[in-house]
């Protein structure tokens, strides 16, 4: 019972951090695996551009595929903490003295970091997609980005859905590691609180709970998106091979 | 029905181990009664914060003794009160403040170079650091030399006291205060922990002029002994002052970075960090000492 009373004491003494500290998380994963998806998608167009029968355009190409690839190895092959370490104070001693703003910074880790897991993510469902998709965006004239934008990118992006959702919700966790630069997420301030009551285990329950509160949310919501992007069960097909004002009535069993 | 009976069977199983976890005595506790200097630490189970000067005084200095070492004071607190271990090394100023707020606790009264640990004046004292060829180092010497031996002493009592209730307004003015009117010049960047009472630590108010942490997204305040006298020292330079919160590790790293201008942080001028940065005289003096459970 004292513990619980502990518990209800620490959330009405420092609800307010608490919060601040949640919505800092929130801001720094959505965002983060936002811009992540962006780079990925891009990464992923460029590097499935057909080989240029131009010699000079071949070697910019390949310039550019060694780039990202030294890019995706090195931020998916070191912890975040460590960049966030690299960045934040290599930066400091640069620039004489100048810090990155905090949160800034914090954007700045998360995007980079999840856009070299996105790039393979990306790759991972444009090859998922049919060679017969391809050939027919290119047999209408399509080219290279129109039939990744219309074609090809829709139904990667539906496809990688589960693997964007594992993404975000790495990264709701995975803001954590940003207390080391400061960053005024959920963590830190816990840190913050129980370097004042001297209350760990008390503290850190409440934050777990935190934690697995937006996840929890987070996994229910994009299942939802998932299931719209799927579209309904039941459509209608308008005009058959015959007779152009046919309606075919499709349903599927549930 | 099998399925229901395992459930049942596998839920008892892991309640009857969790309660037999639950009542377990734990490890052997090391009785503290007969011990008067750390000669008499063998077979105790003693920690330390990593990279302090006390760390390296408990594994160099004792024998038998088991040493854990924490990343800080809570964690030490944390670990003693669990029982992981018997008690840890602290600076006197330290252990009045723990032993006021939790009345189980208490500490060996050790005296340095006598009962307890062998310590230079720069082991134990504690000193404002500023980047190597700082022009404030003798600025700040200057200034501290103006704050005699007895304010030092009442002083850190005013933050002991302090530190019980950092939230509440005690009423009582600071005892180091400064006459100068500040000019609204340049900032004075002190970075400290914020989490080593009474010397600093964090509040949720300004109560007891405590000064905001810049870095902290608004939400805390700053107090204690190293707060006070770095807003006296700010106000005799005639300089704005700004805290932030920083780790242990990253302290000396941002002033050699100028992103800080100085480290007032209850940190010892100790050979290794005077190669790294400049300090100035000592601004307070201790005792080691280790706290431990009644």
């Amino acid at each position: 019972m004292q513990f619980f009373n502990e518990i209800i004491g620490i959330i009405s003494k420092y609800w307010q951090m608490l919060l601040k500290g949640l919505g800092y998380t929130m801001l720094i994963a959505l965002v983060g695996t936002l811009v992540g998806l962006v780079i990925g998608l891009l990464t992923g167009v460029l590097r499935t551009i057909p080989k240029s029968k131009n010699t000079f355009l071949r070697i910019l190409q390949k310039i550019m595929n060694f780039i990202i690839a030294v890019y995706v190895e090195i931020f998916r092959g070191t912890p975040m903490m460590v960049q966030a370490m690299v960045i934040f104070w290599g930066y400091a001693l640069l620039a004489g003295g100048n810090t990155l703003p905090v949160i800034g910074a914090g954007l700045f880790i998360v995007s980079i970091n999840t856009g070299a897991y996105m790039a393979e993510i990306v790759r991972g469902g444009i090859m998922s997609i049919d060679k017969g998709q391809f050939e027919g965006a290119h047999a209408i004239g399509m080219n290279h980005f129109q039939t990744m934008f219309y074609v090809v990118l829709p139904q990667a992006i539906r496809n990688i859905l589960p693997s964007v959702a594992n993404e975000f919700i790495i990264n709701i966790k995975d803001t954590s590691v940003l207390n080391v630069i400061g960053v005024a997420e959920l963590y830190y301030n816990a840190y913050m609180i129980q370097t004042m009551n001297y209350k760990i285990f008390q503290t850190y329950v409440i934050v777990s709970v935190m934690y697995f509160a937006m996840t929890f949310t987070v996994s229910r919501l994009l299942r939802l998106l998932e299931k719209a992007m799927n579209g309904k069960n039941s459509y209608v097909v308008l005009g058959s091979q015959s007779d152009p004002a046919a309606e075919i009535r499709v349903k599927e069993a549930e | 029905m099998k399925k229901l009976l395992t459930t049942i069977a596998i839920v008892l199983a892991s309640l009857t181990l969790a309660l037999n976890l639950a009542s377990c005595e734990g490890r052997q506790k090391f009785d503290f009664t007969n011990v008067n200097s750390i000669a008499d630490l063998n077979g105790a189970v003693i920690g330390a914060q990593t990279g302090t000067f006390h760390l390296d005084a408990l594994k160099d200095q004792t024998k038998g003794v088991t040493v854990k070492e924490y990343g800080d004071f809570t964690q030490l607190l944390t670990a003693l009160n669990s029982g992981v271990i018997d008690g840890y090394v602290a600076e006197e100023p330290t252990a009045y403040a723990v032993t006021a707020q939790d009345s189980n606790l208490t500490y060996l009264h050790l005296k340095n170079n006598d009962t307890g640990f062998t310590a230079t004046a720069s082991d134990t004292g504690i000193a404002v650091a500023f980047a190597t060829g700082s022009e404030y180092v003798a600025r700040v010497n200057e200034i501290l030399a103006g704050i005699s031996e007895e304010t030092r002493t009442a002083l850190m009592q005013q933050a002991v006291a302090l530190s019980a209730d950092p939230d509440t307004e005690a009423g009582s003015p600071v005892l180091v205060s400064s006459n100068e009117v500040l000019p609204e010049a340049a900032t004075l960047k002190i970075a400290m922990e914020c989490a080593y009472a009474p010397f600093n630590w964090s509040q949720t108010t300004a109560a007891n002029g405590a000064v905001k942490i810049s870095n902290s997204g608004n939400s805390f305040y700053a107090n204690g002994y190293d707060v006070q006298i770095a807003k006296y020292i700010a106000a005799e330079l005639g300089m704005n002052l700004e805290i932030y919160a920083e780790e242990w590790e990253s302290l000396i790293t941002g002033v050699q970075a100028g992103t800080y201008t100085g480290i007032i942080a209850g940190m010892s001028p100790t050979a290794e960090r005077e190669e790294e940065v400049d300090f100035t005289e000592c601004y307070y003096n201790s005792n080691l000492v280790i706290i431990y459970k009644k």
